[in-house]
């Protein structure tokens, strides 16, 4: 008994130790984020409350993504178990503060046409480039497929090239937990079964693309859900402390530990990030929190469980799915914008009341997902 | 004796004729997507749309783009309709005009009603397997196929019928109208048209009385 209370008190402290260095280095973050300014400007494809927030910082999310990083390394640097999670994390946190700075300080990029390159490769008086663009004529439709999935280019990184750097991210996940872990990994835990059979399936070599999209999936689904001050803040404390929990219960006490330094340096995050924002997350934050939450569900083995554990941000991510089919195959929109809490917006809900509202739903479904993830 | 359209068909209309926007009315303008060709896009920015779709797209923009609608001149509202590429054509007026007739005769639904003879590329296809893009799958030359309409003399016509135009050269090009109102010698037609000539107001979804068929287009046409 004192030994469960011990190992308690220890995930607390790290999650209160994590919450009081992210408060002590967030004044510094605010001064260098306005000094170099690293603030939001005016989007194209936007609602009116966001064009509001032009001018506020954003890379906010350098708060938790360096707070983590740093903390872990101090105090619970595992080869077997945290310098997978934290490197993804920072690999995509990386992706994301190239993106936000693009987006600030980077010219307008443009996305040819599929049509456009193969007039090019007819017409153009250059016989050099017709080459050029025909050797790199898959890269181009690549390209552009992935623009259908995102909105306007703008200045950015193009979803093609997020897609990739994910796609590695998702891989270096999935070779660590597949040949690094153990044959254990390997496995699916599935709730409930465990009164009847070993409440594992394996799914042998499968399981890889499976974690590759697990991570690229979170990354991407967060990063879409961080649209409203204090949303994804607000609704990541919950699912991490969850998943602190369940790994503690499930004997990873490293894992555990990572959980509860990340929802530590979150509560902060989201002090600073409740609207009017101080700050906000950025793809810093947002991709590097998601892939880590991808990452994090797959060690504590909660694949299953995910879609409640992260419910605001499946739903979210599922709704710009539902918008982008919805458009491409029927010619109508299914809400008035995507992702989700936009539609709430254009309906005149307040943004406190969306955030609010999506909050407590998310804890609802958090608690489900533990629930179920504790059988 | 006065035959007119179903009520429900005459709101379509009326939706087009007076877009359901906040302000002073404004009349759908024309648009037309062989211009553009956009594949898979909103039905309301192919000329497709319905008058609920074309006007939420149109507050949609205005948001994104802080304008207040209401206080545009009805000139400046279509402009920003066209510059948006928000408008219906001839086909997808007529198309959703005799959707709301068919259904107030307990017909059923239009798309169960047409065929498709000249949607065959491969996103028509799909379309249709969806079963849902059947708006973007109305042309004039669906419309006027045999398989979707016959001929009818001047006395038999009834509101709910279509007067179609098919081009003989590129000079030309396809055009239908809908029979809204029938009184003895008196037709009515209702028609989504770009007159060259036409100022800014005009030109769009109109209803009038059909004096001549050549009235109905300054562009030498090939009524059938």
């Amino acid at each position: 008994m004192s030994n469960i209370v011990s190992s308690l008190q220890t995930l607390v402290g790290f999650a209160l130790l994590a919450c009081v260095v992210a408060f002590l280095w967030a004044p510094v973050l605010t001064h260098f984020l306005y000094k170099y300014n690293i603030t939001r400007r005016n989007e194209y494809d936007s609602t009116p409350t966001r064009n509001e927030k032009a001018g506020t910082p954003i890379m906010g999310g350098l708060l938790v993504v360096v707070t983590v990083a740093l903390v872990t390394f101090i105090s619970n640097w595992s080869r077997a178990f945290t310098w997978v999670p934290v490197g993804v994390m920072l690999l995509s946190a990386f992706l994301g503060g190239v993106d936000d700075l693009l987006n600030i300080f980077g010219a307008p990029r443009r996305s040819r046409k599929v049509f456009h390159i193969l007039n090019l490769i007819k017409i153009h008086k250059n016989l050099r480039t017709r080459i050029f663009l025909t050797l790199t004529l898959p890269w181009a439709i690549f390209k552009r497929v992935g623009t259908w999935m995102g909105s306007h280019p703008g200045r950015g990184m193009h979803v093609h090239e997020k897609l990739i750097f994910q796609f590695m991210a998702g891989g270096i996940a999935a070779w660590w937990i597949y040949f690094k872990l153990g044959e254990h990994w390997q496995q699916i835990y599935v709730p409930f079964v465990g009164a009847t059979g070993d409440g594992f399936i394996n799914i042998g070599v499968l399981i890889i693309p499976v974690f590759i999209l697990t991570v690229m999936f979170t990354a991407n689904a967060v990063n879409i859900a961080d649209g409203l001050d204090g949303l994804a803040g607000g609704a990541l404390i919950p699912t991490f402390a969850a998943l602190g929990l369940l790994a503690w219960v499930k004997g990873l006490p490293e894992i555990a530990v990572l959980n509860a330094v990340t929802t530590g340096a979150l509560i902060t995050y989201t002090y600073f990030n409740v609207k009017p924002a101080r700050f906000q997350m950025g793809d810093v934050g947002s991709l590097g929190l998601g892939a880590l939450l991808g990452i994090n569900a797959i060690v504590t083995n909660q694949i299953l469980t995910l879609p409640l554990l992260a419910f605001v941000f499946v739903i979210e991510a599922l709704s710009v799915i539902a918008q982008l089919m919805s458009k491409y195959f029927f010619g109508r929109r299914l809400f008035r914008m995507a992702p989700l809490h936009h539609h709430f917006e254009l309906l005149g809900w307040s943004e406190e009341k969306i955030v609010m509202r999506f909050w407590m739903l998310h804890m609802a479904a958090v608690l489900a997902g533990l629930w179920i993830g504790l059988h | 004796m006065i035959k007119e359209l179903s009520k429900e068909a005459r709101l379509v209309l009326e939706g087009y004729l007076i877009l359901p926007l906040p302000g002073e009315s404004v009349t759908c303008p024309y648009y037309n997507n062989a211009r553009n060709h956009v594949r898979m896009g909103l039905r309301a920015q192919i000329g497709k749309g319905s008058p609920e779709e074309i006007a939420d797209e149109a507050l949609l923009y205005a948001i994104r783009e802080k304008l207040d609608l209401e206080i545009l001149k009805p000139s400046m509202r279509k402009q920003f309709l066209l510059d948006h590429n928000l408008g219906i054509d001839c086909s997808g007026l007529v198309y959703h005009i005799l959707a709301a007739e068919t259904q107030a005769r307990g017909l059923g639904g239009i798309s169960q009603l047409l065929k498709f003879p000249y949607a065959s590329g491969f996103w028509a296809r799909l379309g249709r397997f969806m079963r849902k893009r059947y708006a973007e799958n109305t042309d004039v030359k669906t419309l006027s196929h045999k398989n979707n309409s016959r001929p009818v003399s001047k006395i038999e016509i009834q509101p709910g019928d279509i007067l179609v135009s098919l081009k003989n050269n590129s000079l030309q090009q396809d055009h239908v109208v809908v029979v809204t109102k029938v009184d003895g010698e008196k037709i009515w037609v209702a028609q989504s048209e770009l007159r060259p000539k036409d100022t800014s107001l005009s030109l769009g979804v109109r209803e009038e009385i059909l004096t001549s068929l050549d009235a109905l287009s300054p562009r030498r046409m090939n009524w059938l």
